[in-house]
């Protein structure tokens, strides 16, 4: 066991008694209420979680995926950006088109290969680095402003802080990035990092989106996702 | 720094200083100082966000405590 939880555990073990014996043996409320206090204090140091992932962990975790979806799209001499849609089985999924642009697809099936047929569209099919991650329990149920803010500022620290604006397209605006891949394929379709993250979560909340511009300012980034709304 | 034992450090630093602050004052009503707890917990809960191991349950006892003392102290004045 750790020594934090070592020191609560002590410390809620010394408080009952302390609260009890100041409120009926020395009749001392603010004693009893300090016991009380440290009561609270030693619960919430048992509740907090010690081996929770760093941030900086999960950022490069991400940020090494991106490196082998960099590689499939040189190989394969892709750069048009993709359509971010969520199947049938709850995943997102990135649809690329290998030929001229002509919107997103139309079917939200379980996709069972590389390549996606519909008409005279042809699409790649790559699973966004952050596919598995929006499936997290913390975030369901949340608006998609508190998933992103738990996402990009909580969980991974990309930014201090975001503002969500939703004007027939979605705008997120990110204080202080702090993620820096230099993969030019991956930017061009999925969009950088946290843009692909955003997109995701949209996609899992509201419909089809696509990256439609990413614009940097002095301290912020301005993410703008164009959306098709589940039908 | 990790955001979860800055929680504990803020949360512990406001306890410690509730009770010397309010004792000062002369204040005796114990519900005073746990609705402060209370209100600090919340507070500190709302600006830092902590990972919980599981359901806050903590929150949950802390607002009951809460509610029962608003509920008396209401019934208190629309008694007399």
């Amino acid at each position: 066991m750790e020594k934090l939880y070592i020191f609560a555990l002590g410390l809620l073990i010394f408080s009952i008694p302390f609260t009890i014996a100041s409120y009926i043996i020395l009749s001392n409320i603010p004693l009893t209420a300090l016991g009380i206090g440290l009561t609270i204090l030693a619960s919430s140091i048992l509740l907090t979680p010690l081996e929770s992932i760093p941030p900086k962990a999960i950022r490069a975790m991400l940020e090494g995926s991106i490196l082998s979806l960099e590689a499939i799209l040189e190989e394969f001499d892709i750069s048009r950006r993709g359509y971010y849609v969520r199947a049938d089985d709850g995943r997102v999924y990135l649809y690329v088109p290998l030929s001229e642009d002509g919107g997103p697809p139309t079917k939200r099936v379980e996709p069972s290969g590389l390549i996606h047929e519909e008409g005279d569209s042809r699409y790649l099919i790559l699973i966004p680095p952050a596919s598995e991650l929006i499936k997290i329990p913390e975030i369901s149920g949340m608006s998609l402003e508190s998933a992103l803010t738990y996402m990009l500022v909580d969980l991974m620290e990309v930014a201090d802080s975001i503002e969500v604006m939703s004007d027939g397209f979605i705008t997120v605006r990110l204080k202080n990035v702090k993620s820096h891949v230099t993969a030019g394929r991956f930017k061009s379709v999925f969009g950088s990092l946290e843009a692909s993250i955003a997109a995701c979560l949209t996609a899992n909340l509201i419909g089809v989106v696509k990256v439609s511009d990413e614009i940097l300012e002095e301290n912020s980034k301005v993410i703008i996702l164009e959306v098709w709304e589940h039908e | 720094m990790n955001k979860n034992l800055l929680f504990n450090i803020v949360l512990g630093g406001m306890i410690t200083l509730t009770v010397p602050i309010l004792g000062a004052l002369g204040e005796t009503r114990l519900d005073a100082y746990v609705s402060m707890f209370t209100l600090e917990y919340f507070i500190a809960t709302a600006i830092l966000r902590p990972r919980r191991r599981i359901k806050d349950i903590l929150a949950l006892i802390l607002l009951i405590i809460f509610f029962f003392i608003v509920g008396v102290r209401v019934a208190e004045i629309l008694l007399t």
